[in-house]
């Protein structure tokens, strides 16, 4: 269980405004730590460097849920992309920052160590799954693909295991499933199929990056179900990234809101809504109850 | 609910309280796709959109949202029913009638990707004034005063009337596409996802300034969204457009607060809220159960 501390607000990120009224809450063995990362990229236009995020700051703990909330062009992608080392290329972290996990400091790593990392112990699933996944290959070949290679398995065993997960993250039919190609199926079904490939290898960490963001409300409800499902039986830490502060407070205990590479305020989630600090968070809390479904709260059901 | 500011002195005395219909659509079939691929997508969708009057037609990807404004467009035709708009029979028109009823600016619409439906290699201006040109209308001089005017009322700058669409930020064309359809004076405008690729700040205001025109300019607009926040702070009427057919219609209140079709009772219940629970997930089976496979 995480332990609770509260620090001084002198110690949170320096950006204008930011917050000390929240909880703090750090995990007492964490399991991720992201210090003082800053991510730079050159720009021909700003003539030399510009920051993406700025010296941000979070620690997680195993089986904790994490929500990072921003607008396009807040860094909570890039901050995400730091934690995978898949950051493109011309981005890079500056130096005083640092990322470990479990221990081991990931902006160090070899692609070769990255390899055994990253798609086993670290996974991700991102926004549009159909970019992810070969047009000419069927889903089932896929997951095979990538459980032979990061698993070491047969392909008799692949297949067993392929449909096992097919199953564990609700297909009705996996068999059926496994033998179609990714343009037969649903976006909320690719979805599925890329959950199914992201915890193959049995993740500690798995970042959804605005995983919902192109489904159906009812689908979405039923992906966030899904990942809340998995990460309750596996225990897995969840990270989930999204443009949509109500996404991240149905899923996740704490939250961290971003704008322009800098976080604005974190700290538990209720309390966030319940009293948030930074006039950002209040601008989007008031966008929801301008054009939101929270408009028509107390005569819902 | 809102009121426009007053009906036109012409208007059908017909329902002397409701102000007239500028968007009447009755029963209305719609195929798309050739040969054996050929798959009716609207299986006789009713609305109805009154003058100052906002409706959004919500539903899932492929229900058929886009497939009802591209007829009421006159780009798809229909197998059957009819599309009236200020009462006037537009379905089934001839392609020159078509013509004609589209340089009238009648209808216009916004779409989702202010990028893709503006002529990259075209100012600003010149996109805003090319309905009018096509339309015939004035002189270069009046046309650049009406591009002048339209910027203006969407709250831009009169000197972008200079620029290309990928000079200026992604707010700022919306509010441009907004500004083309609105220099045409129209009677009815189908909104298409126009705010889902915005992000927050420039979705509310352009939200905002949706609902400042409807008002000032007394238009009927269809609003077709999958987001549910937006039509709830946005719209006086839901249509729920399930699977080719509308399942519920009602006001915002109605259909947000009391829905009554399942897959509504689905829907509004799946939406994330800040505060809300919504339905749990049995609920949510449940209801997912009652509906056609």
């Amino acid at each position: 269980m995480p332990e609770t501390t509260t620090l001084s607000g002198a110690a949170l990120p320096t950006a204008a405004g930011a917050p000390a009224g929240h909880t703090v809450v750090e995990p007492a063995v964490p399991l991720l730590s992201v210090d003082h990362l800053t991510v730079t990229a050159f720009s021909p236009d700003h003539d030399g460097e510009v920051t993406l995020v700025d010296d941000v700051s979070f620690h997680l703990g195993r089986g904790e849920t994490f929500g990072i909330v921003g607008e396009s062009g807040s860094g909570k992608s890039m901050t995400c992309r730091s934690v995978l080392g898949i950051l493109p290329a011309g981005v890079h972290t500056a130096p005083g920052s640092a990322v470990s996990f479990d221990g081991t400091d990931l902006l160090g790593l070899s692609d070769k160590q990255w390899m055994s990392l990253r798609g086993t112990r670290i996974a991700a699933v991102f926004q549009d799954p159909g970019s992810y996944l070969n047009p000419s290959m069927t889903v089932g070949a896929q997951l095979v693909e990538v459980l032979r290679i990061k698993g070491g398995l047969k392909r008799r065993q692949a297949r067993e295991r392929a449909l096992e997960l097919f199953g564990d993250i609700g297909l009705r039919n996996p068999t059926a499933v496994f033998r179609q190609y990714p343009f037969e199926l649903s976006g909320g079904m690719l979805q599925r199929v890329l959950i199914a490939i992201a915890i193959s290898g049995d993740p500690d960490l798995l970042i959804a990056d605005e995983a919902t963001t192109a489904l159906d409300v009812t689908v979405q409800a039923e992906v966030l179900d899904l990942l809340a499902e998995l990460q309750e039986r596996t225990g897995l830490a969840l990270v989930v990234v999204s443009h949509d502060l109500a996404v991240v407070a149905q899923v996740c205990e704490r939250v961290m809101v971003m704008q322009s590479g800098v976080v604005v305020e974190s700290g538990p989630t209720k309390e966030v809504l319940h009293d948030p600090q930074h006039s950002y968070t209040r601008e989007l809390m008031r966008a929801h109850a301008e054009y939101g479904l929270e408009r028509w709260d107390e005569e819902r059901p | 609910m809102s009121q426009p500011n007053g009906a036109r002195p012409d208007a059908p005395a017909a329902g002397a309280e409701l102000p007239d219909e500028v968007l009447t659509v009755r029963d209305l079939v719609v195929s798309l796709g050739r040969g054996r691929a050929r798959r009716e997508v609207l299986h006789g969708a009713s609305l109805t959109v009154r003058r100052g009057r906002i409706v959004a037609l919500i539903g899932e990807t492929g229900s058929g949202k886009t497939t009802l404004a591209r007829t009421v467009l006159g780009l798809v035709s229909p197998d059957s029913g009819e599309i009236r708009v200020d009462g006037r029979l537009v379905s089934g028109l001839s392609g020159a009638e078509l013509r004609t009823f589209r340089r009238s600016g009648q209808v216009q619409y916004v779409f989702q990707d202010p990028l893709q439906s503006l002529d990259p290699d075209l100012s600003v201006g010149d996109s805003i004034a090319e309905g009018l040109l096509a339309r015939g209308e004035g002189n270069a001089a009046a046309r650049t005063d009406a591009v002048a005017d339209a910027l203006r009322l969407v709250g831009l700058p009169v000197e972008l009337a200079s620029r290309l669409p990928g000079e200026i930020s992604g707010g700022q064309r919306q509010r441009v596409t907004i500004a083309r359809a609105m220099v045409l004076g129209p009677e009815l405008v189908l909104l298409d996802e126009p705010v889902s690729a915005l992000d927050a700040a420039n979705r509310v205001q352009i939200l905002d300034l949706l609902q400042r025109l409807r008002a000032e300019r007394n238009v009927g607009m269809l609003f077709i969204s999958h987001d549910l926040g937006s039509v709830a702070g946005i719209s006086d009427e839901v249509a729920v457009l399930y699977r080719g057919e509308i399942v519920e219609v009602g006001t915002t209140r109605q259909v947000l607060t009391d829905p009554q079709h399942p897959y509504t009772q689905l829907l509004v219940g799946s939406a994330p809220t800040l505060h809300g629970e919504g339905l749990s997930r049995s609920e949510r089976e449940r209801l997912r159960a009652l509906l056609p496979a």
